[in-house]
């Protein structure tokens, strides 16, 4: 539904409505009808929040794991929300060029941005200035803990098996997807906690890549998360060694966590709901509301179950408490590895 | 056998051939125009086949993206526009034959080759998805770094006569690849503090604004100076010999095609410009390519055709995605609840080779609406050219902002275009610098993994495809340097000296 809606979005962005709608005109025939009656001449500061659509910008291409999610959530916001709700892809510089928009938005709750760990991560390497403080949380909707997973044919049977080669002083190759990635910090956290030797980084553009070169036999183990290795974990490919949640993932039951093998390390990828900074209280209160009645949706939780995304949600104060001390870890951490 | 009637009931379902007619009409358009990707397109169909079973989405989907690389050729013919990245090889010779009067046979010939591209890719597809398991592992760092070199040294080669302006483009093609966010280390590279930058220079706005702004920027230059007549599409019919001419080039390149689509991340861009090559390479008479060749349009469109089935086998095989178009095909299939990978053919033979047969009937489908089409796409050259470049400036526009919904998009293109157009003017070839921007981060990041991986040494060279590369790529470099001596020989001893060829 959101989709559809791409092509009859409000005047505001006279030249984007033109590109969507021609991308996607053949397939609008009818459906815009209506969708322009709101009135946009009401307060938005107050009560009536919201009067119109909300623009919802995910800064990742279309069509990945995040955006799936995000419009999946969307499709669920519209009806708890009461109003539209307009997926806009704004893709660039790692999710900072969508981050950075979203976040400099007029700050009246009409445009909320999908914020991710990595682009806040980005900010520890020198690449951007994004901090807690430039952000309005709205909620948190998704945790995915990193899993230390092996190849099939690999003589690591177990995550004590594999940190004994680290401590052995073994020249292990992890592959992870993109530079100044989570899952660098993973397994480097991982090596510190267990006090063995750091194991080398190999970044590649993306998760599949970084599949691709375990089961190739180029690199000795990949610290992606479960969701992205869970078709080859389930065709037998890959081995999963070890989850780096609080708790096993549902659908690896019998992978322990580092913590139940002694080792005090967890390490995860959130995504979350923001909104520009100096939002009215009440639209953050409202957006916070209607987004957990939507994260609640038998729809939303049955798919993310179903794709094996982690169900992990916050509320606003609670989201925004969190994510200043998320940053004030990982900084910590990056600056302690001596990775930024 | 039971699995191919599968999938013929599969891929003939009433439901499935509709969603296959509309998937290829929309791929026409979303191919033709600059700057809508195949794979845009995909993401935008992707939401509504989650209510539909899995092999009518899929087919809605594969319709298409196998018929947006076709219609990328259609401007790349009319405009000297690629209208895909894929049909950037076939502006080389489409170009100069539209210009003669001869766009009716380019188009022809762009549709069939595009066809029969696509139908030996995934007969090639349905014969060895088993084994191309093995052979997209066998991709690794190395492989793909010692392949983007091998690559671009033969688009340099290519411009033989003009190898130092080639060489040049093609600089200039890497050191914008070194844009951007380093690969390997979270390091910001020539980004002058912008964020936009920091993902690198996207390479659609670069190639609207080469070709498309750079060309109808030489057009309005062409207006000023006088009214010229346009040029006629001509006959669209081709004599049996005409064909039969194009026929091993079609087949070799469409083999190649495959292979080079395997290899995940290489895509259709890199396997025309190969097909290309290794077309002329070894073409009797090489004088006409790059003035209107057409075995330069039938190679180039046959192998990017091609590529699409190959690009899929590391998908069915391994579950995991070349490039973003098979990300997405994935996506609509891990949403119904099924998860590519080798375990598909056994437990959902109806969708590997109603996959397979789908592919096929896409095709012919193609085929007939391109055969419809073709005389329509020819009138464009009716439009008279003070309407038809301004509206090619505002479809660049346009089209690199769409991409991304990215201002920045526009800008980019605006400065490749004042680039592409005082390249034009220097006999500088724009294709180099194209090929270099794609094969750049390819060749960076897949060295520098090699080199992680072997621990700083450079051993991975002798490795058995590393070492086919490496010698491949002296050949390529060897040969018009040859050639070259010999002209001068020939030339110093008195005889008919061959004239150095100018490619663009």
């Amino acid at each position: 539904m959101v989709q559809r809606r791409a092509g009859c979005r409000r005047p505001r962005a006279g030249t984007r409505q033109w590109a969507a709608g021609a991308a996607v005109a053949v397939l609008l025939t009818g459906s815009c009808a209506g969708s322009d009656s709101t009135d946009e001449t009401q307060s938005s500061g107050g009560g009536h929040y919201p009067t119109r659509g909300i623009e919802f910008v995910v800064p990742f291409d279309a069509g990945g794991g995040t955006d799936q999610l995000a419009r999946r959530l969307a499709a669920a916001a519209e009806r708890t929300c009461g109003t539209n709700i307009i997926v806009t892809n704004k893709s660039g510089g790692s999710g900072l060029v969508g981050l950075t928009e979203g976040l400099a938005a007029r700050p009246d709750g009409y445009t909320l941005v999908l914020a991710t760990s990595s682009t806040l991560l980005a900010s520890h390497f020198g690449i951007s200035d994004v901090s807690p403080e430039d952000i309005t949380a709205v909620a948190k909707i998704n945790e995915d803990p990193s899993v230390l997973s092996v190849a099939a044919g690999s003589p690591y049977r177990s995550i004590e098996d594999f940190l004994a080669a680290a401590r052995d002083g073994e020249r292990l190759l992890v592959s992870t997807s993109g530079s100044g990635s989570i899952w660098e910090l993973s397994f480097a956290g991982m090596a510190r906690a267990a006090d063995v030797p750091p194991m080398v980084n190999v970044p590649y553009e993306g998760a599949g890549p970084a599949l691709i070169a375990l089961l190739g036999g180029e690199v000795d183990a990949t610290s992606i998360s479960g969701v992205e290795s869970r078709t080859q974990i389930e065709q037998g490919s890959v081995r999963p060694l070890a989850v780096m949640g609080d708790e096993r993932l549902a659908f690896l039951p019998d992978v322990p966590t580092l913590k139940e093998s002694g080792i005090d390390w967890v390490s995860t990828v959130w995504r979350g709901l923001a909104v520009a900074p100096g939002v009215p209280q009440p639209v953050v209160d409202r957006l916070d509301a209607c987004m957990a009645e939507a994260y609640r949706d038998k729809g939303f939780q049955a798919w993310m179950r179903d794709q094996g995304y982690g169900l992990s949600y916050q509320d606003a104060a609670e989201f925004q408490r969190w994510l200043a001390a998320d940053f004030r870890r990982a900084g910590e951490l990056v600056t302690s590895l001596d990775l930024g | 056998m039971s699995n191919w009637m599968e999938g013929l009931a599969a891929a003939f379902s009433p439901l499935s051939l509709l969603l296959m007619a509309v998937g290829v009409v929309l791929g026409m358009f979303v191919g033709a125009i600059p700057g809508f990707s195949a794979t845009m397109g995909i993401a935008v169909l992707l939401p509504f086949t989650f209510a539909l079973d899995p092999v009518p989405g899929l087919m809605l989907l594969l319709g298409l993206y196998g018929s947006a690389l076709y219609s990328g050729a259609i401007p790349a013919i009319l405009l000297r526009i690629p209208g895909t990245p894929g049909a950037a090889a076939t502006v080389i010779d489409a170009g100069p034959m539209a210009a003669r009067g001869e766009a009716g046979k380019a188009l022809s010939i762009s549709l069939v080759c595009s066809v029969i591209g696509g139908v030996i890719g995934v007969v090639l597809l349905a014969m060895l998805a088993p084994v191309m398991a093995d052979f997209a592992l066998s991709f690794g760092s190395a492989e793909y770094f010692m392949l983007a070199v091998f690559a671009l040294a033969v688009i340099v080669s290519l411009s033989d006569g003009a190898v130092l302006k080639g060489a040049l483009s093609a600089l200039i093609g890497l050191s914008l690849a070194f844009i951007g966010l380093d690969p390997i280390q979270a390091y910001a590279r020539y980004d002058f503090g912008m964020p936009q930058l920091l993902s690198g220079v996207s390479f659609i706005p670069v190639l609207i604004g080469l070709f498309g702004v750079a060309e109808a920027l030489v057009q309005y230059e062409r207006m000023h100076r006088g009214r010229e007549k346009p040029a006629t599409a001509g006959s669209f019919g081709l004599s049996g010999k005409e064909w039969r001419a194009l026929a091993p080039a079609t087949w070799w390149s469409s083999l190649s095609g495959f292979l080079v689509g395997v290899a995940p991340g290489a895509g259709g861009t890199v396997a025309s410009f190969l097909a290309y090559d290794h077309t002329k390479r070894f073409a009797h008479d090489k004088s006409r390519f790059g003035k209107g060749d057409p075995r330069g349009v039938a190679s180039a469109e046959a192998a990017n055709n091609a590529s699409i089935a190959g690009g899929i086998a590391p998908m069915l095989t391994l579950g995991v995605p070349g490039d973003a178009a098979t990300a997405l095909l994935i996506g609509a299939l891990t949403v119904q609840g099924i998860q590519p990978g080798p375990r598909l053919f056994s437990s959902s033979p109806d969708l590997v080779y109603g996959l397979f047969v789908g592919l096929v009937v896409i095709y012919l489908l193609t085929l007939l609406a391109g055969l419809l089409g073709t005389r329509l796409w020819g009138s464009v050259l009716k439009v008279p050219p003070n309407i038809m470049w301004p509206v090619v400036i505002v479809l660049s526009v346009l089209g690199a902002y769409a991409l991304r919904y990215n201002v920045f998009d526009i800008a980019v293109m605006v400065v490749a275009g004042v680039v592409g157009y005082l390249m034009l003017k220097g006999g500088i070839p724009v294709i180099p610098l194209v090929v270099g921007l794609v094969l750049g981060p390819i060749a960076e990041s897949g060295l520098r993994r090699a080199l992680i991986i072997n621990d700083g040494s450079f051993s991975f060279v002798l490795q058995p495809v590393s070492l086919t590369l490496l010698v491949l790529t002296l050949v390529a470099i060897a040969l018009p340097v040859v050639r070259a001596a010999r002209a001068r020989n020939a030339a110093r001893q008195g005889k008919v000296a061959r004239q150095p060829v100018d490619h663009s």
